[in-house]
């Protein structure tokens, strides 16, 4: 279906090459994971297939790359629309019209289909993903999960052979990204659509994929069934590393496979106690019967929250449940309607510059909103001239999470997770007592995601409390001390994290799944229980 | 008046129905503005005087240029008179924009202009996404202890990053779904040619307008050309639509009184006629239903 023959691409003013000398194919009718660090070129692969790469976006081109006997080379994207579609990585960005089926009719319009053929198509796709009862909604007011389905059915019309989608499941919780990925997986095998997927989540993924393409960097693209190329590749997910710290010769695909193969191998251990916070701890954060409303709706509904120092707090729960609103609130951002907000003993409505940045620091959820300068070491002067801090501070707690990065970049040109510590080293520079990140492992590879871990345990040492709002259940796993579940703007659990996150289906991480009912939470718990036992 | 009823009446609570109340904003404004310009500049002339402003003398190169003076009754009323006309076009033109839905008065357009609209309406949608843009950019100050009330370097370059950045995606997401796709491409400089002609002898005609020559021969042949060129290159379009809107006798109905309300306009005007002017305008209200817009 597709074929890639010798392909290189260089970027102008690049020193880099981008690919080289690649080679693949890819059969008719398969779903296929590109995985890869972030920067690794996944995008551009996928870019590659439809043609945007090089037509729309410059560079050296070289080799041939045909979809279905077409070459990309002689056909502009807009010419291949009938064999291969693309969803851009954040679909609200990539719509035209306004509503769901208007959207739907928008490139058969330009392809000149007939009325008739159009209706049945429209109707046929929203079948398809089951967007029937929505077909009249503005796509502004449509969820995470269903603006996605609908990105999906607006290419889907055109009737395509072959369909990228990139990090499709990145800004979604667990249960919609489960949808998304159900709904990929029934086109494949319903209508013989090859698809093709980039995404760090590999957790949610590899159980449906049957080909990956292992980009790990510009020389070497390996492509292989998953068992062949997760044996040894560098990025793996919790289940992998679980079968591979069980020293298991089984290379388990899904939680079912990793129960019936590997659970065995864990019996003779047992979890370890987990310590709870200190009860001596100074309170940071108090919230009482806090009632957030934007017009007629309710955004939070008599919230009560106390965080200590030293805790770090997880915040889960649906698209839209009111996470944002609850962390935003934290820092003053938001109008209340009744209740109080307190960090430190003061109201942070009230705080400004300084005082703000001491007692407060705010990653949001676009962390790049917080930078502006033209280059990395200009950002880095202005924020110790922002902090009034000794000149230098921000550049030495930004070598300790990134050792090695070019200061004379453009911000915007580091990859996702680069720029998430750039700007973690900013917000920490004057050492606040709230720490509040929305969202931080949004486009994270494995690696970037150790990184954020490492960072935020040493943050909390030093006493300072952390708030996270995430859909990642694996890194809520691997660092929270307690979770806080939100559901249309009620706190509907909070407790510790084994206890929330073992008891719910849709938040356990795999590592729960596998070894159920003892209670594990990561894959380093198991490594240490091994390690003690051996010892 | 009629204009503000029936906009009043079928408005909807889509984004783009404020448009009117803004509409009517902008013309106070503008007919205050006049209003206060008029008795600041006077203007040498008979008539009732109200009342007068001292007089300040101005340099001798701006002759003719009187600030201050006498106010007269005759020249507030002429100037009110004058900007009630703009005022009067302002909100019809914010009423008419209120009603309408951008894109569906695009899928009204021959589908030869198609292309050019969705690019102009997509240059009017970017504003609702500016402003989001700017709230967020504010916040992000505010989180770095950023106390200045505005700094060109910290709001603005990261809009216009954020705004370029959009287009790019956008673009790119149209691209890739057949947006411009033409599946005959060789016929094409025929009709381009045709309309070109047709564009230049409207020009010619506006400059034989100006200079008092016969411009209606020019004019009526040059629409010709464009009228052929637009024509033909419609006929060759392959673009489909997709559930095209049905003309109804409501759409008659509404062109007939406005035709008729601007030939009654033209001939006669007394109190009776105004009245009957008023209810001609106000027919769209009693002819076309209320259009539920679904949720």
């Amino acid at each position: 279906m597709i074929t890639f023959d010798n392909v290189t691409l260089i970027y102008p003013y690049v020193q880099r090459t981008i690919f080289e000398n690649l080679s693949f194919e890819v059969p008719e009718g398969e779903f296929v994971l590109v995985m890869g660090d972030t920067g690794a070129g996944k995008s551009t692969l996928l870019k590659l297939m439809n043609g945007l790469v090089p037509h729309h976006t410059g560079g050296i081109f070289s080799g041939t790359i045909k979809i279905a006997g077409r070459d990309t080379a002689l056909h502009k994207p807009r010419e291949l629309v009938d064999l291969i579609a693309i969803v851009g990585q954040n679909p609200a960005l990539g719509f035209v019209t306004d509503t769901v089926e208007e959207e739907l009719v928008f490139g058969m319009e330009s392809l000149g289909i007939s009325p008739e053929v159009m209706r049945k198509r429209v109707e046929d796709t929203l079948d398809l993903l089951a967007l029937a009862p929505l077909r009249n909604r503005t796509l502004a007011s449509l969820s995470g999960g269903e603006q996605q389905r609908a990105a999906i059915a607006s290419v889907l019309t055109m009737n395509p052979k072959v369909l990228l989608l990139d990090e499709p499941t990145s800004a979604l919780d667990p249960i919609a990204a489960e949808e998304v990925l159900a709904t990929l997986s029934r086109l494949v095998h319903d209508l013989g659509i090859t698809v093709i997927i980039a995404e760090h989540k590999l957790e949610r993924v590899l159980q449906f994929v049957d080909r990956v393409i292992y980009v790990e960097d510009q020389n070497t693209v390996s492509i292989g069934s998953p068992e062949e190329i997760l044996k040894e590749s560098a990025i793996a997910p919790p289940i992998i590393q679980l079968s591979r710290a069980l020293h298991s010769s089984e290379i388990p695909m899904t939680v079912r496979d990793a129960r019936r193969t590997i659970s065995h191998l864990a019996q003779d251990i047992s979890p370890p106690e987990r310590k709870a916070v200190a009860p001596s701890a100074s309170e940071v954060l108090s919230i009482e019967n806090l009632t957030i409303r934007y017009g007629e709706k309710v955004a939070l509904e008599n919230i009560s929250l106390s965080i200590k120092s030293s805790e770090i707090v997880a915040v889960m729960g649906r698209n839209g449940a009111g996470k944002s609103t609850l962390l935003t609130s934290m820092v003053g951002l938001r109008e209340i309607a009744k209740g109080s907000v307190q960090v430190v003993g003061r109201d942070p409505k009230r705080l400004h510059g300084a005082a703000l940045i001491s007692a407060i620091g705010f990653v949001p959820q676009e962390s790049g909103d917080l930078l502006y300068a033209q280059s990395v070491a200009e950002e880095l002067e202005n924020s110790d001239q922002d902090n009034y801090v000794a000149s230098g501070t921000t550049e030495q707690i930004l070598r300790k999470l990134l050792p090695s990065v070019d200061s004379q970049l453009h911000p915007r040109d580091l990859s996702e997770g680069e720029r998430l510590c750039l700007v973690l080293a900013i917000v920490l520079a004057k050492k606040p007592s709230l720490l509040i990140l929305d969202e931080p492992t949004r486009g994270l590879d494995y690696q970037a995601k150790e990184r954020l871990i490492k960072a935020i345990s040493e943050i909390v040492s030093e006493n300072t409390a952390v708030v996270i709002a995430s859909h990642d259940v694996e890194l809520v796993a691997d660092i929270a001390t307690r979770v806080v579940v939100l559901a249309d703007g009620e706190i509907v659990a909070d407790g510790e994290v084994s206890e929330i996150l073992t008891s719910s289906p849709a938040f356990a991480p795999q590592v729960t799944k596998v070894l159920a009912p003892a209670r594990w939470l990561t894959v380093s718990e198991v490594l240490q229980s091994l390690g003690e036992k051996n010892t | 008046m009629a204009t503000v009823i029936v906009t009043l009446s079928r408005k909807t609570d889509d984004p783009w129905a404020s448009a009117l109340s803004i509409g009517i904003k902008i013309a106070t404004f503008a007919l205050l503005i006049r209003m206060v310009i008029a008795i600041i500049f006077s203007v040498p002339g008979d008539g009732r005087v109200l009342f007068s402003l001292p007089k300040v003398k101005l340099p001798e190169w701006l002759a003719g240029i009187f600030l201050g003076g006498d106010v007269t009754q005759e020249r507030l009323y002429f100037v009110f008179i004058e900007t009630l006309t703009i005022f009067a076009l302002v909100v019809t033109i914010a009423g008419a924009s209120s009603l309408a839905n951008p894109k569906q008065t695009l899928r009204a357009l021959p589908g030869v202009l198609h292309e050019a609209g969705v690019a102009l309406i997509i240059a009017t949608t970017l504003i609702p996404h500016f402003v989001t843009s700017i709230k967020r950019i504010r916040e992000a100050r505010k989180l770095r202890g950023d106390k200045r009330r505005f700094s060109f370097k910290r709001s603005l370059v990261p809009l216009f990053e954020e705004a370029l950045e959009r287009a790019l995606v956008l673009a790119e997401s149209m691209e890739s779904r057949g947006y411009g796709y033409r599946a005959t491409t060789d016929k094409k400089n025929a009709h381009s040619v045709l309309m070109l002609i047709g564009i230049t002898g409207v020009l010619i005609a506006v400059i034989q307008l100006l200079t008092n020559g016969a411009f209606r021969l020019t004019l009526i042949l040059s629409i010709g050309f464009l009228a052929s060129g637009l024509v033909w290159a419609n006929n060759e379009n392959s673009r489909t639509r997709y559930r095209p809107l049905p003309w109804r006798k409501e759409e008659y109905l509404v062109l007939a009184s406005s035709a008729l309300a601007v030939i009654f306009a033209h001939f006669a005007f007394n109190p009776f006629s105004a009245l009957v002017l008023f209810l001609l305008c106000s027919m769209p209200f009693f002819v076309t239903k209320k259009t539920v817009m679904a949720a």
